[in-house]
């Protein structure tokens, strides 16, 4: 496990791209840790000038390098707080959602037969259902929190995981140490788990990358469509803010900052997702 | 045999070089080939895989891969180079005066196309002729090579591997060409298969008089057939000679090595293997690249790389690029000896 | 052949069946009461048993589990909370709507992507192909509902080259029909949302093909091709773009699934009345009936996309026909 990661950051600085993709999303980690600490202001702090008049709309001054909103917020002030929770949902949706995939996989491929095609036909099922709308029902359904909406992206996203994973299990299945592993007597969960696992690990971190930079962005759709957690601003929530303010074209420094950011973190995630991906398997096509 | 030695060559190499852009080194994975084939031979060539024998052939065709270059060298056909002719006149030259069977007949066909039109595509790319009369053409190659017309329309993978070769064949006769190259074409196919297709070949080169370069790994399947051998090692030609003499007296270790691997009911002892592998042909190397296997080698083969040089007299022309190729009767016997592969002089290494 | 499609059919079927049973059962499962998900609260409490009696609210669960997929086989899809009209009547419009923006916009971003993919690939090294991977993956990172924000916030706002939103001027048509969807002002509506659908959907078949270019121009039938003194313009359509074009006809159901779902997006951004915007109003109100059905019918065309791509995969690939 330590091995596979630390191989894994020598191969993407192996590489230009995967260098500056590195850095920059080390630097998005950083602004999530330390934002809220250098944050000026709270993320939802209303600010006043010194006639006590609510500074609305206020294009990038000194005092507020990003401006300010419609309700008197600093842009910056949410931008650092903002990084926080997109990053966190991320991370963890994507962690979720590769354990639920590759377990799938794992068993689908490993046992075969029957557990096999009822796993397939249900990962099939899952493949045909329609990602956001069924996020959104779902959401209104559960109520709208952070838990909730990891899980509801949990739900949909393992698909993609499963399958690459129980391709590459039954190609395993048949070589030599698992045959072996099966002559000694070990049983299906030692070589489940200790002989096939281990060498799944690059596909399931190819997973976490794309299953990364996928949930970004959904939890920032999903902000958008106005079913963020009301109580957390994220990038996507505050892109929702200036969309429902209906005032977001008159303040173009309140809507560039957050989708900019979201851009040039997200493409980070995929460069390295695919620099990985080039060396430890040629073979899988970037598929999301 | 001498005889067409009288003739122009229809092909002819000059000092070929060609080297690979890889890694750190350049790969060097031809150095002074020369070679001339004529009209109607039959020319074996052989070595172990990775000593350049593709890239030959994939110079010659003008299908060398992007990183490779030909710092020297010249391929004639009459007097054009090949190397430095502009595109559109090789591009007519290939195919219809050279054709190629390649290694692979399964990954030669594209699986999408019918393997019909990937023939008639051969010919129309060449021939402003009406799409049916191409048709005819393909129809006729296919009796040609023994397999029904009517299967022109399958697909590849509807056909077996035998079947996958002679289709290959067909497209490469298509044109009737002067010269057809064989890339290992039927390492893939069993046995039986493998000695019907080359009957095949044989009377249709017999009826129509091109010239064949067979291209192998495996010593034995040219010695049954064809007239000259030349053997390749690390990039070079090492020796060449008429098949009956360098069976009987090979006079490089390599090919002796080779001969030798041969199971041979007039040798009292196993056939031999030669231990270890061809070098890493990007590694700079003095003196003869045969030496870190070679049982002979002297201090002079790790200083001095040999020349092709003519040797003997008795049995026809014979080039040799050995150092101690006028000692061979001395060592044939050894040689024969798979203990002797293992001996003393492997320890300069 | 026909075998294959039987059972693509069949599982499309399956899926379907599945979708709709989990979602009768979710939103069944509310708690409160669970009439409340079917039959509007705000009803007099007369007209809330009326209807109770009229759906066979008041029978158990099973039942209506029965009558709930009897009234969708004739497409009755129940009352609408929010117009008390038949949602039935509401939705065929929106599933047109939908269509004609996703489907053409989809058809030429897989030509432009396809076809710029091969290209670079072809060309391979080339400085434009660094700049169009870099271009396709911000791309595909970017929400594409900022992007739309950002098109109108220039296009619409700064240039006035095209309107905000809807899609087409308020009370022009009071009636949707062929005649709306052939006007010009209807085109001028569609341009902008067509426009940054393509800019999001380009991305995904520009990458695969390029990779799989890539790997198909180093194959012997090409270098084969070659020897034969094939044009090279030939080489390119004929065997390099034919060839590559399978893993993205393989790829082609994932690709529509996510194009027709991710219409709630666009369609928000761009007010345009078609199904993803019909949802996401709905279920801000609560009106639970249009939720599901709109929901369904954005299931069948995902489901129906997959079905399309699979079939088109099996004539473009000769391999695949006896399976
Ligand atoms: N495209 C290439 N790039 C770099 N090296 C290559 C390439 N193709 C072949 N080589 C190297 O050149 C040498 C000769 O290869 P090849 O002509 O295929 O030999 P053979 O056909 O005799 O097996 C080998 O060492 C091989 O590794
Ligand atoms: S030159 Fe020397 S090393 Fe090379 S083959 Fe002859 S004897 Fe062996
Ligand atoms: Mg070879």
């Amino acid at each position: 496990m330590f091995r596979t990661i630390s191989r894994f950051l020598a191969i993407i600085w192996s590489s230009p791209a995967g260098r500056i993709s590195l850095s920059i999303f080390c630097l998005c980690v950083a602004i999530a840790t330390l934002g809220p600490l250098v944050a000026p202001y709270g993320p939802t702090e209303r600010i006043y000038d010194e006639a006590g008049k609510l500074v609305r709309l206020s294009p990038p001054t000194w005092k507020h390098w990003l401006g300010t909103t419609l309700l008197g917020r600093d842009v910056m002030s949410q931008m650092l707080w903002g990084a926080r929770p997109a990053l966190t949902i991320g991370v963890l949706t994507a962690l979720g959602t590769v354990l639920i995939g590759v377990n799938v996989g794992l068993l689908a491929g490993y046992l075969g037969g029957r557990v096999d095609s009822i796993l397939m036909r249900i990962t099939d099922i899952f493949l045909g259902l329609p990602f956001l709308p069924f996020i959104i029902v779902l959401l209104s359904l559960t109520g709208q929190n952070i838990w909730t909406i990891i899980f509801a992206m949990m739900i949909v996203m393992w698909r993609s995981t499963a399958r690459i994973v129980r391709a590459e299990v039954l190609s395993l299945r048949e070589r030599q140490f698992i045959a072996a592993a099966r002559t000694t007597g070990a049983s299906d969960f030692d070589i489940i788990y200790k002989e096939i696992a281990p060498n799944i690990m690059p596909f399931a971190l190819v997973g976490v990358t794309f299953a990364l930079a996928w949930a970004i962005i959904t939890e920032a759709s999903i902000g958008f469509l106005g079913f963020g957690d009301p109580n957390v601003v994220s990038w996507g929530s505050i892109i929702y803010d200036a969309y429902a303010s209906q005032m977001m074209y008159r303040a173009p420094w309140w809507v560039v900052p957050p989708g900019i950011a979201i851009m040039v973190l997200v493409t980070s995630v995929y460069f390295i997702g695919r620099a990985y991906e080039e060396v430890v398997n040629p073979r899988i096509k970037q598929a999301g | 045999m001498d005889k067409t030695h009288q003739f122009t060559p229809a092909l002819s190499i000059k000092d070929l070089d060609v080297d690979y852009n890889a890694g750190e080194h350049p790969v060097a994975a031809l150095r002074e080939i020369n070679l001339d084939l004529f009209k109607g031979d039959r020319i074996g060539l052989v070595g172990e895989s990775g000593c350049g024998k593709s890239t030959l052939l994939k110079a010659i065709m003008g299908v060398l891969p992007k990183n490779a270059r030909t710092p020297n060298g010249q391929i004639l056909l009459d007097k054009t180079d090949l190397l430095t002719t502009d595109g559109e006149t090789r591009r007519k030259a290939r195919w219809a005066r050279i054709s190629m069977i390649t290694q692979s007949a399964l990954n030669a066909l594209n699986p999408v196309h019918k393997i019909g039109a990937q023939i008639e595509e051969a010919i129309l790319s060449h021939k402003d002729i009406p799409k049916e009369k191409a048709r005819e053409r393909a129809k006729e190659l296919f009796d040609l090579v023994g397999v029904s017309s009517e299967r022109l329309d399958d697909y590849p993978h509807q056909f077996s591997g035998g079947m996958r070769q002679r289709a290959v064949i067909a497209m490469a006769l298509a044109l009737e060409p002067e010269i057809v190259l064989a890339d290992e074409p039927t390492t893939a196919l069993d046995v039986i298969v493998q000695d019907q297709i080359f009957d095949r070949l044989y009377s249709l080169q017999a009826e129509q008089g091109f010239s064949i370069v067979l291209v192998t790994h495996d010593l034995a399947l040219v010695v049954e057939s064809c007239e000259r051998i030349v053997v390749m090692y690390a990039g070079m030609i090492v020796e060449t000679g008429n098949t009956k003499s360098i069976t009987r007296t090979p006079l490089h270790p390599y090919t002796a090595g080779l001969r030798y691997a041969i199971p041979d009911l007039t040798l009292d002892h196993d056939p031999i293997s030669i231990p270890g592998a061809p070098p890493d042909l990007s590694q700079p190397f003095q003196g003869c690249r045969f030496a870190p296997r070679c049982p002979m080698a002297i201090d002079a083969c790790w200083q001095d790389m040999p020349s092709l040089e003519p040797v003997g007299q008795a049995e026809g022309e014979r080039l040799v690029r050995c150092h101690r190729a006028n000692e061979m009767n001395d060592f044939r016997d050894r040689l024969s000896q798979q203990d002797f592969w293992f001996s003393e002089t492997k320890t300069n290494e | 052949m026909r075998q294959f499609l039987i059972k693509r059919i069949w599982h499309a079927l399956l899926t379907l069946f599945v979708m709709v049973s989990v979602m009768f059962f979710m939103f069944r499962m509310l708690p409160g009461d669970p009439t409340a998900t079917v039959i509007s609260p705000a009803l007099y409490p007369k007209a809330q048993e009326a209807l109770k009696a009229q759906f066979g609210l008041d029978r158990p669960l099973h039942e209506q589990y029965f009558i709930y997929l009897r009234n969708l086989l004739v497409f009755d899809f129940g009352i609408s909370f929010h117009t008390l009209r038949p949602v039935a009547g509401e939705i065929g419009n929106r599933l047109i709507n939908t269509l004609v923006l996703i489907l053409p916009s989809m058809v030429v971003a897989y030509a432009i992507g396809a076809f710029a993919g091969a290209m670079v690939a072809w060309k391979r090294g080339s400085k434009v192909e660094g700049f169009l991977v870099l271009l396709a993956t911000a791309l595909q990172s970017t929400p594409v509902f900022w992007l739309g924000m950002l098109a109108i916030l220039f296009f619409s706002i700064r240039l006035d080259m095209f309107p905000v939103g809807h899609i087409v001027s308020p009370g022009k048509f009071p009636e949707a029909n062929l005649q709306m969807y052939l006007s010009l002002d209807f085109l001028h509506h569609l341009a902008l949302p067509f426009m940054v659908n393509v800019a999001y959907q380009f991305c995904f078949p520009f990458l695969l093909m390029r990779s799989t270019m890539l790997s198909t121009i180093g194959e012997d039938y090409i270098e084969l091709a070659r020897m034969k003194g094939v044009p090279e313009n030939r080489i390119l359509y004929h065997h390099a773009m034919r060839n590559s074009m399978l893993p993205l006809a393989t790829t082609l159901p994932m690709i529509l699934g996510w194009a027709v779902a991710g219409s709630v997006v666009i369609e928000t951004v761009f007010s345009w009345p078609g199904l993803g915007l019909l949802m996401v109003e709905a279920v801000g109100r609560s009106d639970y009936p249009v939720v599901q059905a709109a929901f369904l019918l954005i299931a069948v065309l995902t489901v129906g996309g997959t079905l399309l791509a699979d079939l088109m995969y099996g004539i473009l690939d000769p391999r695949i026909t006896y399976k």
